[in-house]
């Protein structure tokens, strides 16, 4: 162990190392994500552990000077995850499910806050004072009421989840920080009349208020800004780059007025999207594709971040009541919520299951309670939340993965191109594929296409070897010289095309050839050469739209 | 409007024959098509000729028969004529008679359109019951190819 510390200290050294370090991480997520796609496990999750394992609960490989170097870098990915999330809440929708989602939102916040604080008070009060025990009470629940929407909302897109709950989770991940920060100020209001010490109670209302406020100002002005630019633009990689920019910006001015960046963020995206929804539609795709590398720095950060402290078996119950009590009062507020506002079951049954993720908002509001009640409070406050952060952004995902297969909502988020990419030309073959013989005399094979739906055929032998295609093109011709109807063959007319594709290739790649062949259909033949069909490119758009609409009526469901 | 197939009709095209049977008159056509284009393989394109007539006959009735063919190496379409005065009896004609004015017709691959025109309009043309007769008392190839033309 201390050989392996020696060595990795020093590939640590140094600042050209970096690149070393960044290397190597990415290419560590990168492997350990694959390995925890085979035991079913959320990516996110390999990347915290790879982070712990090279972080200071590790071999400390990334260093806590490290680490701080790269604060910019950790905002800037939870401004991009933020401005994703916001642009993933589409309006309309959140307006068909607001009566749901605001039920849902207060009282799975409130619900964790009257746990948490409930159970608190009572437990620190074998230990504390009353005055003690109640402000532990108060700033414990308030902060219990956060929840993180990196991890949560990672694992969403990792399984591309889709339907009312996923709607629903979203909504509340987006805006349940506002409730905890709100909670927290008027908790510590509170707790500074509790213990009477001298606070500056309209002051400690009014910040959160101004830091949401702005922050909503901030990014609905960015929006409109930036949707103002858009207009002039068409090129996805330009306007990926302007909306980049426009990000960081946002996240830059924030840190200058003092606003809350990922609400700021957040609006932002949820703005754009009601003001230049394709170009933010285009946005969020691209985002998906270069944003991987970003996400895995950030979440190895994370875990490198993380760190138990040393505890006490007091600690210990603290930190496990606080775990049950907030898992048990975002579920039953939840379940409540959902009840009360007529929610189909599964989000009863399941959304409590992705609030257990706490991270950014609870660890600086436990840094803040630390900062204003020094002593037995504040060390209780930021040891619990530390530690419980630490547990639950591990198994956070996991339960988040678990919640949104119960549901039926995995893989509802598909677009064309996954479905392209996951279909085979076998799931088009019909089983029993319809051929014209090449001595079939015209009048007949009319017959035959007046009888199916099929717009194009394949033309065999009589031993079943492919010989080409029949379209309604080459019949149009033959019908043009009306002394042939009796006369000519299917041999005569068909088109030997030389291209054709084998039943195991990929949707997206027969779609491929057929675009580069300019071709409306291609014939499907096995390895033998034995003729399995047609494939047209209209039946390749019926498919996808059929299962399109099948992905959204279950996410409707 | 003029037909499409006397663009591709010329006089050296348009022979008299002696043949008896139907392999010996896609035989003898072949020689003539691989004369002017020797590219040609003759024994594969008699093949293909025989696989499309195993298929149907194209003896379509009145004496007329037409083989036709698309082949990939067929650069722009040919029309031969033959006249064969003591008919061919194994055509296996649509009508059982025996045939004796033969068009052929071959195209590309890809001549489609051509192909079925050209086809069409021979056909329409041999049809005409005067025109079959000037054709076998024409006492020359030439005479045929004018009456074809006219």
């Amino acid at each position: 162990m201390e050989f392996l510390n020696e060595v990795f200290s020093k590939i640590a050294e140094g600042h050209l190392n970096i690149l070393l370090l960044l290397g190597l991480v990415l290419f560590g997520g990168t492997i350990g994500a694959k390995y925890f796609k085979k035991i079913k496990m959320p990516q996110v999750i390999a990347y915290l552990v790879l982070g712990i394992i090279v972080g200071e609960s590790g071999f400390k490989i990334l260093s806590s000077d490290f680490l701080v170097s790269f604060e910019p870098f950790n905002y800037f990915a939870l401004g991009l995850i933020s401005f994703a999330l916001g642009g993933e809440l589409d309006l309309g929708i959140l307006k068909k499910h607001g009566k749901v989602l605001s039920w849902v939102l207060f009282l799975e916040a409130f619900g964790a806050f009257i746990f948490v604080g409930t159970g608190f008070f009572f437990l620190s009060s074998f230990v504390f004072g009353f005055n003690t025990a109640l402000v532990i009470a108060l700033l414990a629940g308030s902060i219990s009421a956060a929840t993180a929407a990196a991890g949560t909302t990672d694992v969403l897109w990792e399984y591309r989840a889709k339907g009312t709950m996923t709607t629903t989770l979203l909504g509340v991940i987006a805006l349940d920080d506002v409730l905890a920060l709100l909670l927290f100020a008027i908790s510590s209001s509170a707790a500074f009349a509790i213990l009477g010490l001298s606070a500056n109670t309209l002051e400690n209302i009014i910040k959160p208020v101004y830091e949401i406020g702005g922050a909503s100002l901030l990014g609905w002005g960015a929006a409109r800004v930036l949707s103002g630019q858009l207009k002039n633009y068409t090129e996805e990689e330009r306007i990926f780059v302007f909306t980049m920019g426009m990000v960081i910006l946002v996240l830059g001015i924030s840190l200058i007025l003092e606003v809350d960046m990922l609400m700021a963020a957040t609006v932002m995206g949820f703005s754009l999207k009601n003001y230049a929804p394709r170009k933010t539609t285009v946005i969020l795709k691209l985002l998906e594709k270069f944003a991987g590398p970003i996400y895995l720095l950030f979440f190895v950060f994370v875990g490198a971040k993380l760190t138990l402290s040393s505890m006490t078996p007091l600690m210990f119950l603290f930190i496990a009541a606080f775990l049950a009590l907030r898992m048990g009062g975002k579920w039953v507020g939840t379940a409540l919520g959902a009840k009360i506002s007529g929610a189909p079951s599964k989000i009863g049954r399941y959304l409590p299951l992705c609030l257990f993720s706490q991270s950014g908002v609870a660890i600086g509001l436990s840094l803040i309670a630390a900062q204003r009640f020094p002593g037995e409070i504040g060390q209780t406050i930021l040891v619990v939340v530390t530690t419980t952060v630490f547990i639950v952004q591990l198994i956070g995902p996991a339960f988040t993965k678990v919640a949104i297969e119960k549901a039926g909502e995995a893989g509802l988020n598909i677009t064309e191109e996954d479905i392209l990419a996951g279909s085979r030309v076998s799931d088009l073959v019909r089983p029993r594929p319809e051929v014209i013989y090449n001595d079939m005399p015209l009048s007949a094979i009319l017959k035959v296409y007046a009888e199916s739906d099929q717009n194009f055929w394949l033309v065999v032998d009589k031993e079943g070897k492919y010989r080409g295609v029949i379209g309604f093109e080459n019949l149009r011709n033959a019908l043009a010289e009306p002394e042939l109807q009796n006369f000519i063959l299917a041999e005569d007319i068909l088109t030997p095309l030389s291209q054709h594709i084998e039943p195991e290739l990929s949707l997206a790649d027969a779609a491929r050839k057929l675009r580069q062949a300019n071709l409306d259909a291609i014939p499907i033949l096995d390895k033998e050469g034995r003729a399995l069909g047609v494939l047209e490119e209209r039946e390749i758009n019926q498919y996808v739209h059929k299962k399109l609409l099948e992905a959204q009526s279950k996410a409707e469901a | 409007m003029s037909e499409s197939y006397k663009k591709y009709l010329s006089k050296n095209s348009v022979f008299f024959l002696n043949v008896k049977t139907k392999t010996e008159l896609l035989d003898a056509m072949a020689s003539r098509v691989v004369a002017e284009d020797s590219s040609l393989d003759k024994s594969e394109l008699v093949t293909k000729l025989e696989e499309r007539e195993e298929l149907m006959s194209t003896g379509m009735g009145l004496g007329i028969g037409v083989p036709h063919l698309r082949y990939s190496a067929i650069k722009n379409p040919r029309v031969l004529v033959g006249i064969c005065r003591s008919g061919i009896q194994d055509y296996e004609s649509m009508d059982g008679q025996p045939v004796k004015i033969v068009a052929m017709i071959l195209v590309g691959e890809s001549q489609h359109q051509e192909y079925l025109k050209i086809l069409s309009e021979l056909m329409k043309k041999l049809k005409q019951d005067d025109v079959r007769k000037k054709i076998l008392s024409a006492s020359s190839p030439e005479e045929v190819y004018n009456i074809l033309i006219g």
